[in-house]
């Protein structure tokens, strides 16, 4: 078991620091349960490599590219690597005594309590919306109706991998290339606010647990939560990583439970129809594989930083793009560019017409409303 | 600013109209493929359905039993099939080669429905037509249950008796065997042996239409899920007691001649009464059930008692039940037991006769009263009673 979870570890590494490869896109490979376990896992922890310093998201992380490329600008990007590998861990580690508060509530979920969940964040997004609230409707209006017809009216292949990148990444990165052509150089030398990361991880973990019940109420959702509590950017960023590691592993908890599949590792195990091991080796593996997970981010931050230093940053932003836009058309070739670019006008427009952006997550909540 | 603002105008329109451009062209072709199925799971939030061989997964919600067509892009997993992003759904008239049909009688119990052939083949769901038709069903069978899609036929209950089938049956209720809920019943011809749910039981002489499983073994049995497929029809109306037969109820005024363990002997029928208490001499009003070797009692009271009855000694008639009433004149005993007892009463005299089995002893002088049978010893008159307490000594 061992060899499979140094396995999962290896290939969660290459999904998490490989901007646009979500660990689904392994994961429906199928294989037995350690390795797609510790894959999934793994990637929760380096996933902010590509999200911090190129500013490419997936579902989890989308909503923590702004902060976090706020920081890297002023230098500060190894600080939000390590806030997300130490608020990953820290989860993994308040996930433990949440278990038995989630076996209780996960079989008493149903979708009807999901949509009143959905609806009541979307209330909350607009009436705690600090810009325009027009507008902020205006794009909860617009990426819904993309996420709509994405969804249900068109059968892409990878459809989260377009919507997400052109909502959350693709402004980012466009943004990006007005500002310096190299990346400014990263502070190493900080300390760990502890005081600042527990409670926050804590409460990232919880929302994580919550966002695991709920279908489409994903970690970003969760992150929109978070950011009432602080306006602080560590704070913050914590509970965004946090929720992401969370609610991965209460997913693959609620799988073990009632057989419903949260999450892409989820899937592919009830796929594969593998034996699922005990919730004791489960947990052991979880804090084996973070530990791992935790030590390979250290120990990978500086050569990633070297690396990127050393080429041109907007030269680099601009082949990235260029990537994802490849992934695009490789994935679903030009109607999967379509959708990438439509999504990335709205993007574009949350980020100009200065509303928060995680009302672009109605993407998600109004087709899950609406249906 | 103003040029921003129209910029961010233009864009939102661009984004919206993108959209909806989405929307009309459809998206990327795919390989679109066709599939029918029968709906043979539905929940809120998926179905499945299956063409004999593969299973589909549609994400919404569908009815079960129903042929439908899915044209969309449909992938293969190792849980079957599933399909992916737009895709088309419609309920088909279309009947495919593939659906089998099924024979049997429809039959349904504690929320599960069946078609018995005889075995039992579940259905996925309720056939609308009434519970023990025969009924031939289209449809597919998929893990335990067969998933009915159309009844091509459907005929009423058959009252033929064939094991393992269900059977509509009309009987008289005789009586029970080994507990209340099973009752004996009479259908004209014979016995049915019939299991009623437990707690439930049926009063003797009740007409009743069942509808139950028959299982044939050395005796024909009737098994009753469910209490509402007994119906009763009423108590059959009575006949005269001494044209009853079996499953009929008879009526009349009886006198008790004799009393057996196996019941009474009385003068109305040549079978015995059961389930009543009286004396020999008592004369019953009578309301039987004839279950074929005895008559058991619906109502039965005394309607005259034995002491009522007038004294017979002059009226000598061999063979004549009657009551006797004298006074003792002589009482002789033999060396085997046997005695005899001269009672007299004006004119008129009998020899009573006292086996030792009755174990009564007379004495000579007292007035005794005996209920019984004239007959003779050695060609005189004498009495002959069949108990100790057909006689009596004193003023009774």
């Amino acid at each position: 078991m061992l060899r499979e979870l140094l396995i999962g570890i290896l290939l969660g590494t290459f999904t998490g620091l490989t901007p646009g490869i979500h660990v689904n896109t392994l994961a429906e490979m199928g294989g037995s349960f350690a390795p797609l376990f510790a894959m999934g896992l793994t990637h929760t922890f380096l996933d902010v490599f590509p999200s911090t310093f190129l500013g490419v998201p997936d579902e989890g992380t989308s909503l923590s590219i702004l902060p976090a490329h706020r920081l890297v600008l002023v230098g500060k990007g190894i600080e939000v690597v390590r806030i997300a590998l130490i608020s990953s861990f820290l989860s993994v580690i308040f996930v433990i005594p949440l278990l038995p508060l989630y076996y209780l509530l996960a079989p008493v979920y149903s979708p009807t309590l999901g949509k009143i969940g959905v609806a009541f964040l979307l209330f909350f997004l607009i009436l705690t919306e600090r810009g325009s609230r027009l507008r902020a409707v205006l794009v909860i209006l617009l990426s819904g109706a993309l996420g709509w017809v994405v969804l249900f009216h068109t059968a892409l292949k990878e459809p989260f991998y377009h919507v997400f990148t052109g909502l959350f990444g693709i402004p980012v990165l466009l943004a990006s290339l007005g500002s310096s052509p190299t990346l400014p150089k990263q502070e190493t030398d900080w300390g760990v606010d502890w005081n600042l990361l527990v409670p926050f991880s804590m409460l990232g973990t919880a929302l994580g647990m919550v966002s695991s019940l709920l279908p489409a109420f994903t970690a970003s959702m969760g992150a929109t939560i978070a950011t009432l509590f602080s306006r602080d950017e560590r704070g913050f960023l914590a509970a965004v990583y946090s929720i992401n590691t969370s609610n991965f592993l209460f997913g693959i908890f609620n799988f073990c439970l009632t057989g419903r599949t949260r999450n892409g590792v989820a899937v592919a195990l009830n796929n594969s129809g593998v034996a699922i091991p005990s919730r004791g080796v489960v947990i052991l593996s979880a804090l084996l594989v973070a530990s791992l997970a935790v030590f390979e981010g250290e120990a990978i931050t500086k050569p990633y930083l070297k690396i990127l230093t050393t080429l041109n940053y907007r030269a680099m932003n601009v082949a990235v793009i260029a990537f994802l836009i490849g992934l695009s058309l490789y994935f679903d070739g030009p109607y999967g560019l379509w959708v990438l670019l439509t999504a990335a006008v709205i993007g574009y427009l949350a980020q100009e017409w200065g509303v928060r952006r995680t009302n672009c997550m109605g993407v998600l909540m109004l087709p899950l409303l609406i249906r | 600013m103003n040029a921003d603002k129209k910029l961010y105008t233009v864009l939102a329109v661009v984004a919206l109209l993108s959209t909806a451009g989405l929307m009309i062209s459809g998206g990327p072709e795919t390989s679109s493929k066709s599939f029918i199925g029968v709906c043979v799971r539905a929940e809120k939030s998926y179905s499945i359905l299956f063409n004999s061989t593969h299973t589909l997964l549609v994400p919404k919600p569908l009815e079960v039993g129903v042929v439908y067509t899915v044209v969309g892009s449909i992938k293969g997993t190792k849980n079957g099939l599933k399909i992916r992003g737009r895709y088309s759904v419609s309920p088909s008239s279309l009947r495919p080669v593939w659906l089998e049909e099924l024979d049997g009688a429809y039959w349904f119990r504690e929320y599960r429905y069946y078609v018995l052939t005889p075995e039992w083949v579940e259905l996925g769901k309720p056939l609308g037509v009434q519970k023990g038709s025969f009924v031939e069903v289209l449809g597919v069978k998929y893990g335990s249950k067969f998933y009915p899609v159309e009844v091509l036929r459907a005929e009423s209950p058959s009252r033929t008796l064939r094991n393992g089938m269900p059977a509509l049956v009309t009987g008289t209720a005789l009586g029970t065997f080994g507990a209340k809920n099973r009752v004996v019943l009479w259908n004209g011809s014979e016995k049915l042996y019939v299991y009623l749910p437990h707690g439930h039981y049926l009063k003797r002489g009740l007409r009743v239409e069942i509808l139950g499983r028959v299982r044939v073994t050395s005796r024909v049995n009737v098994y009753v899920d469910d209490i509402n497929d007994v119906r009763k029809l009423g108590y059959p109306i009575a006949v005269p007691i001494n044209r009853t037969s079996i499953g009929t109820i008879g009526e009349g005024r009886c006198l008790v001649l004799r009393v057996m363990k196996s019941g009474l002997v009385v003068n109305c029928t040549n079978l015995k009464l059961r389930g009543v208490w009286a004396r020999a001499g008592d004369v019953l009003d009578v309301r039987a059930l004839n279950t074929g070797s005895s008559l058991v009692c619906l109502e039965c009271s005394v309607a005259l008692p034995r002491e009522a009855l007038p004294n017979g000694i002059c009226s000598f008639h061999e063979g004549d039940f009657s009551r006797v009433r004298g006074r003792v004149g002589w009482v002789k005993r033999y060396s085997n037991g046997f005695g005899l007892a001269n009672v007299t009463s004006g004119n008129c005299w009998v020899l009573l006769k006292l086996p030792k089995s009755l174990g009564v002893e007379v004495e000579e002088g007292t007035v005794v009263t005996a209920y019984g049978v004239f007959t003779t010893y050695r060609g005189k008159p004498a009495f002959q009673v069949n108990s100790g307490d057909d006689v009596c000594s004193g003023n009774c």
